[in-house]
Order: C-alpha cells, then structure tokens, then sequence
C-alpha cells in the first residue's frame, strides 16, 4: 500500500503531536479548547461533558460499564483519542488499576468558556465607523483570493513548455515573498516548475477546505523556522474561526506575531484587510471561519457543482476559471457556458493526464484515479448529491477498470540475448544461460526453440561476464 | 442518389414527381451557390471539408425536397448554405471524434439572464441546446425541444438536443411557427439567445410548409396559401407540363398535375382529411403497434400495413384485430404463404415490403392483389421498422401505393451509414420521440439491467487469434471462445433455475448459433427456419413450461413478438450496430409484472437483463463499446461484469 503523504483532514493529529508543554500552553486559551471538544468523536465528547466537574480520576472500568459490550471499541478509540490530546491522563496506582483524570487546565477552562461563553480578546468595531462590504462581496472576495493562490497550480498543468505564470507567491526576481513559499509549492508543482507532481493532482482536486487545510498546516510546520511559535499560530487561527463574518476587528487589537500573521492570511483570502484614514482593520471571511468547522465536521463543506451522467458526460455548475482547468485536469472539455462546463470523461482524457504530468508509476495511478473518482463525489451537485451513489456506478467502475488497463502491462528494461551458437553442446550454454538469470531472478522471457532469452537490464554486465566465462 | 431528369415518367408516382420538382430547383442552386457556399463554410469559422459531391447532392436534395420551394432567391441560397454549414460540421464532429482532440466551444460570453436559475435551458451557438430535467419547466421544455429540435443524448439529470433543419422541419410542419420557435426558446433559455441560432432558426424555417401535395381522387394537387408560389411553380417547365388544366379553376390556391396530360383537373373535395405523415419514434414494448392501430382507426379509411416479415404480418393482422373493432372478414394478410383476397369497398391489408416491391413475375393471384393494391387510394399507409427498410425499396413501395398519409413506426432512429436522413424526404419529419427513461420510471416499459460480460480468451484461442494466417477467422475465434461458452451456459441455468425466466440468447454468427444451441440442447431459429416451425417454437417457448430458451439469428432482431422473454444473452453481434443493440434489448422492454414492484425501490426494480457476452482483448470490446451508444445516450448504462468466470467455478463446486 502507497504511502499516503497528504491526509487532508489531519489538523487534530498535528495539535496531538505537539509536545506536552505546547499543548498545556495551547490549553490556556479557552477557545482552543472548545475547537478541540467540537473536533471529538461523539463518544469522547460526552464522555469529556460527563467528566467535566469531576476532580478525582475515574477508574477505566468504571468509564467501561458507561457502554454497552458491542460499543466497546468506540469506546478504545474515543478514550484513546482524549489521552493523545492529554484532555485526559492516564495513571496505574499500586493495585494496577488503571484511571484517567482530565486534565486540569483544559477542565478549567473548558468550564469557564461554557459557563460564561467565549469572550474574545478584542470587539469588532461600531459599524457606523467603518464601511462594511456585505457577505456576499466578502465571499467573493475570499473565492477569488483563494483561486488566485491555486490557479497558477493548475495552469501549469497546461503550459508543458515550462513557460509558467510567476506565483502570486514569488517576487519577479523568483524570491518568495510569502513565508509558505516553496516548501508547498515544491510539494505540488516540481522543482522543474514544468508539471504538477502527483500531489499537486491530489491538491487540486480536494475541496477547498481540505487544500486551506493542508496550507495553513505546512504554514504552521514552518513557523518556527521563521522564529515564530507553532503554537501561537495555532492558538490564533483557531480564536479567528471564532469571529464573526463580515464584522470589522481592529488591527492594533493584535499584538506583532498575529499582526504579521494576519497579513500572510490576508493572501490566502481568509481576511480582508482595510484601511481607514486612521485605522486598519481586518474582516474575517468564511474560510477563517471555517477553520473550526473543518476541524469538526467534515460532512458541511461547500456546495458541489459537478453532475456525473451515466453515459460519462460532465456538467460543472460553475462560474470558476480555476474549477474548468482543474476539470481539464482529466476530462475533455467541450462547452464553456456563462455558467456551465460541459466535458466528458474517457479513457483518453485520463490516460492524457500521465503523459502531461505524472510519470508512470502504479502507486501514482492509484492516486490518480482514487483521487479523480473521490473529487467527482465530494463536489456532486446538490442534485445529485442526495442519490446514491452520487457518481453513477458504471463510471466509477470504469474509472477503476481503466486504471487496471495500466496496470496490466509492467515495463523493464531488457536485453535480448540472441544467436548461441548452434553447436551440439550449445543447447546447454543456452540452458545454462537461462539457469543463471533464473537464478538471480532476471530471466523474464525465454525460447528454447528459436534459442533467444530476455533478461532484465540490471542483470546485462553479469551475464556478459558469465557468457564470455562460459565460452 | 438517382439521378432523374426531366425525361422520368411521371408514372413513378408521388416521391418520384417531389424529387423532380427538387432536382430542377437544386441544378440551378447548384450552379448558382457554388461560390457562396464555400465562402459561406470560411465565414463561419467552420473548416469548409471537401465533400464529396455526393454527399452535398443528398443534403441539397433532401433541404430542396422539404422546402420544396423558396420565397426569393436570396432566401434560398442562404437556406442552402445554412444546410451546408450543418454538414459540413458534422463532418468535422466525426474528424474531431477520430483525433480524440477536444473541440472547445467557448460560450462564456453570452448574456446570463437574472433570474437564470428559474430558466431550464442552455443554448450553444452551434446549435447545441442542454437541458436540466430537474427544472420545475422541465415538462414543458421537454415537450417543446423534441419537437424542434433533435435529441442527442438523455440520461437523468442534462438532456442535450440539436438544433438541426431536419427537426426544424418537423417543428414547422407539426404547425410551429418561426416567431414561436424563437420566442419560446428566448424563454426558456438562461441567456440570451445567440444571434446565430435565431438566424439559423429563420434560415432553416422561413421556407418550408408554403406548399402541399394533396392526393384527391388518385391524383396530385399542390396547394398553396401563396399565390406567388403557386405562380413561380408554374413557370417550371416540368412541372408546367404536368398540369392538369391551364386555367386555376379554383382560384389560386391549387392546381393539378397527373399522369396524363389529358385527364382534366377534378374538384375540390374537402371531404379528405389532412393528416400529417411522419414518423413516430418509440421504444420497442411502448406501445407501437398500438399506436398504429389506433391512427388507422382515427383515419377511418383504408389503410396498408407493411411489415418486415410474414411473422409480424400475423402479428399486426393480430393487433389490428385485438385493438380495433374492425370485423376480421375486412383484415386480409398478404404474404406468400396467405393470400386472402380483399373483401368489400374498405378494410385493412396487411403484407411486406418485399411482397409489394417484388419485381419479378408474380402469380397471377398475387398479381391480381397488388393490382388492386395499386388502384386503391389508401387513407393511411402504416410502415413499422422503417429503419430496417432500405431507400430504394421504400421509393419502390411509395410508388406503387397511392395514400393521403404515411406514418413510419421505429424504436430506433439510427443507422451506421447514416442513410436514416433519407426518410425524412421518403415518409415525412420525425413526428415524436419519446424518452426511453421517462417512460421505464413511468413504469410503462422494463427497467432493464444491461450488463457487459467479459470474457477473457482462452490461452489457445487468444493464440490462434493473434495469428496473422487466421485474421478471418478472428470472429470465429472470439464467439467461440469456450470461457464464452461457460458464461453463456451459466447465465442461462442461473436465469432458469433460479429465477425462472425466459430467455433469449441471440447470435449473428450462424456456426455459432448451431454449435451453442446443440450443445446446450436449446430450440433455435435462422433464416432457414420454416414459418411452420418458427410458430412452433415460438409458441412452445410462450407456453409451454419445458422451452425456457431459444436461440435466435439475426431474423429475432426485429418485430417478433415474445413478450414472454424477460432475459438476452448476447453471444455475437453485427459489429458495431447500435441499432442492432439497441433493437435486440427491444424484445425484453414490454413490462411484466405489477407495476410497483417494478418502480425504483420496488422488490423486483430490475425484472429483465441484457447480458452482452465479450471476449476481451479482441475487436468484439472495440465494437461493444460502439454498440452501446444509442441505449447509452437513452440514460440505459451497462455494467462490466469483468469476474463471471469466478461465478461460474463457484457454482459449478
């Protein structure tokens, strides 16, 4: 099984990777710990409501009478879950019961925040002193913004020529200018800048929640390499997707960490920023938002556009320059209208991604394809969205079949070895040819009859040496 | 085509004399269009393709025919070209569909209307229209697209239909006006419409339906609302000399031509009824035979039967006496095992086309019914499976008989040489297509489960396959493969034992049919089969508990009727023939069983399956592939069954 390097939903198990004085730190913050009590599966969340006011440490076979025998293994993964996140500790006392104890500054806090409710660290401002966009402005804002990130990504799928559009990312002289710089974007397009990697596929097509995701991550793993706490950046970003929408917060409410941050945010259209003839200040959009809701409920994400018909026909409802590449990325597009792409899917269209991009590998047409079928599922039209399965049977069974097809043929390289001698005695150089490649495990072809035998290419140097020692 | 000169006899009858009046007319575009077509292919941005002169012939002739004649000069010769620039795109669609290059259509810029998302339908410049089904309008805007316009594919949720001057056509003469067309377009659609489809819709509709060719008393009249046409009709010198008497009797608005010079013009009967002819689309299982019974019924006159085979002769004669009050002394079969003789002044005749179109020496019987079959003026000439039927036979068949209106019947409008467009010259418009879709979840036909059987060859078979010695033998060598055979024999002992169903199991390929049907100890039926026997055996499988199933040749393809049959195995097939495929899933479409157990959700959702057994890696995949379009683009999708061969070693333990 290929190794999956982007799990796009992972954000929790990168906060549970912290070391356990991060954590305890990110834990003073009341609002992280309500992220992190939406982000439980349902059994940890009661079972962190139901130990909320308890002081002592419960014993586990306590907590194990609360389930019923067959929710036994819910009940492993949620206690398993709260003890990676320390909401819980686990201590064994002399008599080797073992008991879990919650831990004190999250209790706390979690308390407090549903006691008295979240209190931001700073108000939004009167809006008569501000010009406000409405929502929908916002929304648009925050789509565009967020394209003109990933649409350079697509588009150099489409330029084999290596002749690209410079990143919104890099300065003319090709610095970065945007701490996120290269180590993502290296990781989607090559280092060649000619194609997308395979990854870049899997980039492009995840919804965008996913693709925030999985940026901000790769943003906060390089933080400190910018001398700036990981945690900090998390601790802010979560307090974010708890402002509100369109509401105007003012900038030197921030203290210089989040004042840097918030403008790198800006880019990615998470916040708007605007200046007034005094102030700035910075209007969070739906994707800042968002951040929370991803980390929760991954069931609530944008509307799909893409209606999958039985006879391989593609409609995508959409509006977006970036959405028609990205559907160029494996279909064959044939109408553009206002606000409509029509496309169909075949065995060209997909096989022609590998030729543009992605060098032939089986674990890469794994990807590929799996990628492919679960994008077409994710963006289902509403439609759609509520038939099962949403894309029709028959397409994704040929999606899978086709990528068999890929599968049936493995290329090696190879040398013929041809013309023994047809000497009485040749016969057994020829078999003992065969023997010797057989043994390193080389021989793929052989015919004793025309007396021609095909061995893999690693093998060429020792085989020559082992025909010239024969002779 | 045939080329007809002023010279033909105008003995030929009635296709004959429209395709003349054509032809004149077209000689003269011709010459006068050569220019302005080409130009006219650049203007467009459409590559102008070489045509073979053959093919712009057709297309011309079948425009002049159906326009059959033009306002004004300048009218004429941009429907022509309008006409050409259809073509010549389809050519092109073809060149693209051979280069898998995409063709990109940027439509981006036209104008979304605001209230958009209330508007069921999109509408290409190129004459392309999409369709959301889910659209509160949709109904309407179904019942209004098929028909002015040709529908390309339609699965669930995006219908796509063209626009075309053949369908256009059809809108004008089911009484569509240009200004409706394009208002109700302009409605329904999310934009504003092209200036190039409502140019295209003026061009295509400007001209048509200003004349009409009655038949009254065994002759010809042209009728026109349009003095001016009537006049410049005259002034041709063919049809000048065809008419009947030089002084329009009956003021402007009609003249008659006729055999002879010398009969004299007759009056004007308004007693005879105006019917439309034209051909009505409809899914095998959906009711055809229905349909025409009942239009001969509405007709109340005489009306001629033709079908493809004396099978389906007694299967019409059947229907005619099932459906209609019609006293069974006053239906006769005419075929050449049954001549009944034609009783009384009306009635309805029921025979082949062959029978009708034989040149040869008849009987003298039989020579006496087609006398009188020629003599009669028929109120409706009723012709089922027009699209088996080739051109030459219908124009014979035309000819011979004399009737006020023609009603072709077929499930399936597609031919691979694509001959289908002459139809609409030789019967009339297509009048109706129904959507196969809406009528399985309408319950009124089967929902069939359509499945593709792989088949991997056998080691020595895929060897000898892959021989160049044997590449005529390649089809021998995939219908025999015996992992074929397994499967075949497997589906049809599941389908027996455990479902008890009846079962078809079709092949094309004669040796095998033999082979199979011998081997597994099954009744079959090929050409050679007498009639005698074909009713034996089908009765026994439609009755009797023992035959649960048959194998059929090709001749099973269309109109035998064996609404018993709810499963086809398909062991070899006419190469890519959509029609065929979609023909043969035709015998399984008559819905059986009760209806809400047949709706979605229901205990028996599916109740008829079309297996299409196929050896991989051969041609036969390329060909499935081809084959299934047509039922593809009708919303039906088909399963690859790629492991049956586990199945078949798991039962066989």
């Amino acid at each position: 099984m290929p190794q999956v390097r982007i799990i796009a939903k992972n954000f929790i198990d990168m906060v549970a990777s912290l070391p356990a004085v991060k954590l305890d730190m990110l834990y003073a913050n009341p609002f992280i710990c309500e992220a992190i009590l939406r982000s439980l599966p349902p059994l940890a969340k009661k079972y962190v409501l139901q130990m909320l006011y308890i002081d002592a440490p419960v014993p586990a076979k306590s907590m194990e009478e609360w389930v019923l025998p067959d929710g036994l293994s819910k009940h492993r993964v949620a206690i398993d879950r709260l003890i990676q996140l320390r909401v819980l500790t686990e201590t064994v006392d002399r008599k080797k019961e073992t008991s879990y104890e919650m831990n004190q500054k999250f209790q706390l806090n979690l308390q407090k925040q549903l006691i008295y409710g979240g209190v931001l660290p700073r108000e939004s401002m009167p809006s008569n002193s501000v010009m406000l966009p409405s929502l929908e402005e916002l929304e648009m804002y925050a789509l565009e913004q967020w394209e003109v990130c990933t649409f350079p990504a697509a588009s150099y799928q489409l330029q084999p020529s290596g002749k690209v559009n410079k990143l919104q990312f890099f300065n003319d002289e090709g610095f970065p200018t945007w701490p996120l710089e290269s180590k993502v974007f290296h990781f989607i397009i090559e280092k060649e800048g000619s194609r997308l990697t395979e990854y870049g596929f899997q980039f492009l097509l995840m919804d965008t929640n996913a693709q925030l995701w999985y940026i901000v991550r790769e943003y906060i793993a390089n933080a400190e390499e910018r001398g700036v706490d990981p945690a900090s950046i998390i601790s802010f970003l979560l307090e974010l997707s708890f402002h509100e929408i369109g509401q105007a917060y003012n900038l030197n409410t921030l203290n210089e960490v989040q004042q840097s941050t918030i403008k790198d945010l800006a880019d990615l259209g998470l916040v708007k920023l605007q200046q007034g003839r005094k102030e700035s200040w910075f209007l969070p959009t739906k994707l800042a938002t968002t951040l929370s809701v991803c980390l929760s409920d991954t069931s609530t994400r944008r509307q799909g556009y893409v209606v999958v018909e039985t006879n391989f026909r593609l409609y995508a409802y959409t509006t977006s320059k970036l959405h028609c590449e990205i559907m160029r990325l494996f279909a064959r597009v044939e109408y553009q209208l206002p606000n409509l792409i029509v496309g169909a899917i075949n065995k060209e269209s997909l096989y022609n991604a590998f030729e543009n991009g992605i060098t032939a590998d089986q674990a890469r047409f794994f990807f590929f394809f799996f990628f492919i079928i679960l994008f077409l599922q994710q963006n289902a039209h509403p439609r759609v969205a509520e038939k099962t399965p949403t894309v029709p049977e028959n397409v994704t069974d040929q999606i899978r079949l086709w990528e068999s097809d890929l599968n049936r043929i493995e290329m090696s390289p190879a040398q013929l070895y041809d013309e023994f001698p047809s000497k009485v005695n040749s016969k057994d150089l020829f078999e003992a040819a065969c023997d010797y490649a057989r043994e390193y495990g080389a021989l793929l072809w052989e015919d004793s009859k025309k007396m021609q035998l095909v061995v893999k290419s690693e093998l060429h140097n020792e085989m020559r040496e082992y025909l010239r020692r024969q002779k | 085509p045939t080329r007809l000169g002023p010279k033909t006899t105008l003995e030929e009858g009635v296709t004959d004399l429209q395709i003349l009046v054509h032809h004149i007319l077209l000689y003269r575009q011709n010459n006068e269009n050569t220019k302005a077509k080409l130009t006219q292919g650049d203007n467009k941005g459409r590559p102008s393709k070489k045509h073979k002169s053959s093919k712009v012939l057709i297309s011309n002739l079948m425009l002049c025919n159906l326009m059959l004649l033009c306002k004004d000069d300048r009218h004429r010769s941009g429907m022509i070209e309008d006409g050409n620039a259809y073509f010549a795109r389809e050519d092109a669609d073809e060149d693209s569909n051979l280069d898998g290059e995409p063709k990109k259509r940027d439509f981006t810029k036209l104008e979304l209307k605001l209230d958009h998302t209330n508007r069921p339908l999109w509408a290409c410049a190129d004459g392309r229209i999409f369709l959301e089904t889910f659209s509160p309008l949709y109904k309407q805007a179904y019942d209004f697209l098929i028909a002015i316009a040709e529908p390309v594919c339609r699965p669930e949720s995006m219908h796509e239909y063209n626009l075309t001057p053949h369908s256009l056509y059809a809108a004008v003469s089911v009484g569509l006006e240009t200004e409706t067309i394009i208002t109700v377009l302009n409605k329904l659609s999310k934009t504003k419409l092209p200036k190039e489809m409502i140019d295209f819709i003026h061009g295509s509709t400007a001209n048509y339906g200003k004349v009409k060719l009655v038949l009254k008393k065994n002759r010809y009249f042209i009728e026109s609302p349009f003095p001016e046409v009537l006049k410049k009709l005259l002034k041709d010198e063919v049809i000048g000399k065809a008419r009947i008497s030089t002084e329009t009797a009956h003021g402007a608005d009609g003249f008659t031509i006729s055999k002879s010079l010398n009969e004299i013009g007759g009056g004007h009967d308004d007693l005879l009824s105006r019917a439309r002819s034209g051909i009505i689309v409809l899914p095998c299982g959906a009711g055809k035979s229905l349909v025409g019974v009942s239009a001969a019924c509405r007709i109340k006159k005489s009306c001629l039967c033709l079908a493809t085979n004396a099978v389906s002769v007694d299967q019409w004669a059947f229907q005619f006496k099932l459906w209609s009050t019609i006293k069974d002394e006053h239906i006769c079969r005419f075929t050449s095992d049954s001549k009944e003789r034609f009783r009384g002044n009306v009635g309805v005749v029921v025979t082949t086309y062959n029978m009708v179109a034989f040149g040869g020496k008849r009987s003298e019987e039989s020579e006496k019914i087609i006398e009188e079959i020629r003599n009669r003026e028929w109120g409706l000439l009723l012709m089922d499976e027009v699209h088996v039927v080739p051109a030459h036979m219908f124009r014979k068949v035309i000819s011979i008989t004399k009737s006020h209106c023609k009603l072709g019947l077929t499930a399936t409008l597609v031919r691979e040489d694509e001959r289908i467009t002459d139809l609409n010259f030789l019967i009339g418009p297509k009048l109706y297509e129904a959507n196969w879709l809406d009528l399985v979840k309408g319950g009124f036909i089967a929902n069939v489960q359509c499945a593709e059987v792989w088949c991997p060859m056998t080691k020595e078979f895929f060897a000898e396959y892959l021989k160049k010695e044997n590449s005529k033998k390649k089809q021998a060598l995939y219908v025999m493969n015996p992992n074929k055979f397994r499967a075949c024999e497997f589906l049809i002992q599941f389908h027996e034992r455990e479902r008890g169903d009846k079962i078809i199991v079709f092949a094309d390929n004669l040796f095998a049919l033999t082979e199979y049907a011998m081997k597994l100890r099954k009744p079959m039926i090929y050409g050679a089969t007498s009639h005698v026997e074909r009713t034996k055996i089908l009765e026994a499988f439609k009755t009797g508990k023992d035959v649960n199933t048959i194998f059929l040749s090709k001749v099973g393809d269309n109109s035998i009727d064996i609404p018993e049959a709810n499963v086809i195995i398909q062991i070899s097939s006419h190469a890519g023939s959509r029609r065929q495929e979609a023909q043969r899933l035709g015998r399984i479409l008559r819905a059986k069983g009760r209806l809400e157990d047949r709706m979605a959700g229901g205990k028996e959702e599916y109740n008829a399956f079309f297996y299409s057994l196929v050896s991989t890696d051969t041609q036969e995949m390329y060909y499935s592939t081809k084959r299934q379009q047509f039922l593809i683009d009708q919303g039906y999708s088909f399963k690859v069954l790629s492991c049956i061969l586990w199945f078949v070693d798991l039962f066989a333990i």
